[in-house]
């Protein structure tokens, strides 16, 4: 279990140096729109757009983060209220409808993938398939975090919660 | 349809699956259950929902507030503290006017319990004044966070209730300081009866005058970014998007710079821990689009409103009754999954009461608010107790107190919907 965690928490290092560098960029560029507009009096469309779509990836990609962490907002008062035992096989069989659902949401990408790739975005030209690759990629690593997740909670297995530190809003 | 789509969301919601995925799971479902158009539009849906320049806001402001937590916050209580030292309360009142002012730099009621209360709550407590009360009214100021501009639940309000972000910033302002003002003064009223602070309080007696010269001054450089922020959008200058993001970069250049107390290493997790607390939030927003747009085309949106109007045509009791529910939800459901949950069953019914979708949007964040100091989920002052060290039983009765004074503050925002509609009117 442990060596299997540790192999996953290498991709979610890979994540979050993606999900940094992207918001970084969103920061940046909307702040250098902003300038542009107000002091050089001109817009460049395709940097909101760019940074609209780094949201877009934020937010799933972030998602995924979250599932690690167990950060994702849930109603957990009434569960918490069952035996520590049954409240394990829930959480597990929680996960497993969140991994069907998220394999469901991946396939459902995939035609839309198709259609849009020929489709150019306004401002920066790029196929407008790229906003559904980030629920088609993010989904499938979700299920794959959730599907390790559900097989340490089944176990008994407890991942530290390292880092889990940053404020709920 | 409509059975599947309330049964499951219900189900999955107490099972503790997580908001954004029970939305997204009952949407699909009562998508394929009806069949009439294909499950790929949830899909789409949730991509369009969150493809919007104006909800950049969101964590633009939620990686604002992070960072403004090295550094900025301690000098701007430093300067609170200092305004208020001569009263007997006047710690209380420092402890509820600081989170109304660093509710002008954060757009959360839990970062500002969290930012506020871990600076003051300890030497409230070290005065005199009991845990529990301390917890109490900490949590309920924290909530100011949430109403004060910048706000993040107000962005999310504007994105499903279709009005302007920069609308609902100014209105929130004049609600916002009459819900501080009824704290302070409930503070006051608990000191004078219970007598709980012995001895001097003015800390800052010893002080030299190059001492408090030197907490105003360096108050000055934070104190800019809320300028910055409420000047710039309210003036029309900027939109709510290009402030967060001069906000974030002001902000970093304050921790980064001129403090000095933001490392490279720390830099990477307040960005990755932003990215996950808005991610938990986009991902609900992003769900949410595509459950609108089923209640709204499936006609469920205007069959609930026919429904209460069926039972109902007085107003009062209509938005009693929508108030009540909100105060009710939120005891248990996180506020911001809330706003997009109820805004587009209620907003409906209470337009066509001529209701303005501001003023409602304002009284149900001040609803939602007083949610937020309630058990079981009771976000704001689960994080004050955490401060305080005590568990969130202790709190009772005083956070009853505070409730039901954030309650007048709903009441106030109901009857008076003025109150949110001057500025934005004015400006």
């Amino acid at each position: 279990m442990k060596y299997l965690l540790k192999y996953a928490d290498y991709l979610i290092k890979v994540i979050e140096v993606v999900c940094f560098a992207l918001m970084a960029f969103m920061t940046l560029a909307t702040f250098a729109q902003a300038v542009n507009r107000y002091i050089f009096n001109s817009s460049f469309f395709w940097a909101e757009e760019a940074a609209i779509m780094s949201m877009i990836y934020i937010t799933f990609l972030g998602a995924t983060l979250a599932i690690r962490r167990d950060s994702h907002t849930r109603i957990d008062f009434l569960i918490n209220k069952l035996p520590a035992k049954i409240k394990r096989y829930v959480d597990a069989l929680n996960n497993v409808i969140c991994a069907i659902f998220m394999g469901f949401l991946a396939k459902s990408a995939l035609p839309i993938i198709s259609v849009t790739s020929n489709q150019k975005t306004i401002g920066m030209g790029a196929p407008r398939s790229m906003y559904y690759y980030a629920i088609l990629i993010s989904s499938i690593l979700m299920v794959v975090y959730l599907l390790i997740l559900t097989i340490f909670k089944i176990v008994g297995y407890e991942p530290d919660k390292a880092n889990n530190e940053e404020l709920a809003i | 349809m409509i059975l599947t789509l309330f049964i499951v969301l219900a189900v999955t919601l107490l099972m503790g699956i997580p908001v954004g995925f029970s939305i997204g799971i009952s949407t699909m479902l009562a998508v394929a259950v009806g069949g009439s158009v294909p499950v790929v539009i949830v899909t789409q849906k949730m991509v369009d929902g969150i493809n919007s320049f104006p909800l950049m806001a969101l964590p633009l402001f939620v990686l604002s507030g992070v960072i403004m937590a090295y550094g900025s916050t301690p000098r701007i209580m430093a300067l609170v503290n200092l305004l208020l030292r001569k009263k007997r309360w006047g710690l209380g009142s420092a402890d509820i006017y600081g989170c109304a002012a660093f509710g002008t730099i954060s757009g959360s009621g839990v970062a500002t319990t969290a930012a506020i209360g871990s600076v003051i709550a300890p030497e409230m407590v070290k005065q005199g004044y009991p845990k529990g009360y301390v917890a109490s009214l900490t949590g309920g100021a924290g909530t100011l966070g949430a109403i004060i501009p910048p706000s993040i639940g107000f962005v999310v309000y504007a994105q499903v209730a279709n009005v302007s972000i920069s609308d609902m910033f100014m209105a929130g302002i004049i609600p916002g300081i009459v819900t501080a003002i009824l704290l302070a003064t409930m503070n006051k009223f608990f000191v004078k009866k219970y007598d709980w602070i012995k001895g001097n309080t003015d800390y800052y007696d010893k002080m030299t005058f190059a001492t408090k010269r030197k907490i105003v001054l360096d108050a000055i450089l934070p104190l800019l970014m809320p300028i910055f922020i409420l000047g710039g959008v309210l003036s029309g200058i900027v939109t709510p998007t290009e402030a967060a993001t001069v906000a974030t970069v002001y902000a970093l250049i304050l921790a980064a710079l001129i403090y000095k107390e933001l490392s490279l290493k720390k830099l990477f997790k307040v960005f990755v821990d932003s990215v996950i607390s808005s991610a938990a939030v986009l991902i609900i927003i992003s769900a949410a689009a595509p459950f609108a747009w089923v209640m709204t085309s499936q006609g469920i949106t205007s069959a609930i409103a026919s429904w209460v109007l069926s039972l109902s045509h007085s107003i009062v009791i209509v938005y009693g009754a929508i108030l009540v529910i909100n105060l009710i939800l939120g005891t248990f459901m996180e506020t911001l999954a809330l706003i997009l949950i109820t805004t587009p069953m209620f907003l409906p019914i209470l337009v066509s009461f001529g209701v303005d979708p501001v003023a409602f949007g304002i009284t149900q964040a001040l609803a939602l608010g007083v949610g937020a100091v309630t058990p079981p989920l009771a976000v704001t002052l689960f994080t004050a107790c955490k401060i305080v060290k005590i568990r969130v039983d202790e709190t009772f009765p005083w956070v009853i107190y505070v409730c039901i004074v954030m309650f007048v503050g709903v009441l106030l925002s109901a009857i008076f919907p003025i109150m949110s509609t001057f500025l934005p009117s004015i400006l």
